[in-house]
């Protein structure tokens, strides 16, 4: 004669909605330290550190900036050009003002129509410049810098990394 | 701008950043910052004065 245990029906369920409240926890300080270099770990209480990552990050975007470096743009006669395009855009937000100070406009693709000889010129402007190539690696590391907080931050939310501080929710 | 100061400044974010990225500890953080600062600096001017006798063309 089988035995069956009696099951609370609604135990599967309240499983699911913490595995989901996990996974939840663990995306907000990742997105909020793409949308601003160090709030991920202002996020999670690591407040002295987070306004010293925002500033190491900002300050390399800026001397990029001031020295004519340039954003990438994707090329498909350049696949190469697909990494450092999403290098980019792990600045988040910040990244718009570099394509603004390169393009003059919020571009991600170099176009096929008319409008790419006037995309092409504006690159060749940047190019001309002697700092060119030097502030292009600046923007480039400040933009890998963000990728690698964001990653940062979602370790210490997982717990790997010293801890988060900031308490989980009662179940 | 010289090449120099762009190199100086750099290594010293760079180093910086992964001092606070890698040790917790504040001392030790500063540790690293300084290690990597001093060994970017000293290993490209290794690297380019290893270069200087290659021609630029």
């Amino acid at each position: 004669m089988e035995i069956q245990l009696a099951r609370d029906p609604e135990e599967p369920l309240q499983e699911e909605e913490k595995s989901h409240a996990s996974r939840f926890r663990l995306l907000i300080p990742c997105v909020l330290a793409w949308l601003l270099p160090g709030a991920g770990h202002f996020y999670l209480g690591r407040r002295r550190r987070a306004i010293f990552f925002f500033v190491i990050v900002l300050a390399t975007l800026t001397l990029g900036l001031w020295m004519d470096g340039r954003t990438y743009v994707y090329d498909r006669g350049h696949p190469l050009t697909y990494l450092a395009t999403f290098a980019n855009v792990g600045l988040g937000p910040l990244d718009l003002i570099g394509r603004q100070m390169t393009y003059d406009r919020m571009v991600w693709s170099l176009p096929s129509d008319r409008s790419r000889n006037d995309l092409v010129e504006k690159l060749r402007e940047k190019l001309r410049s002697p700092l060119n190539e030097y502030g292009t690696t600046y923007l480039m590391t400040a933009c890998l810098m963000n990728i690698l907080l964001i990653l940062d931050a979602f370790d210490v939310a997982k717990g790997r990394k010293g801890g988060a501080s900031r308490p989980d929710p009662a179940p | 701008m010289s090449h120099l100061a762009i190199l100086v400044m750099f290594s010293v974010l760079v180093g910086a950043f992964f001092g606070a990225l890698s040790r917790e500890n504040l001392r030790e953080a500063f540790k690293v910052g300084l290690v990597l600062t001093l060994s970017m600096i000293v290993l490209s001017m290794l690297v380019a004065y290893l270069m200087y006798p290659f021609p630029l063309r």
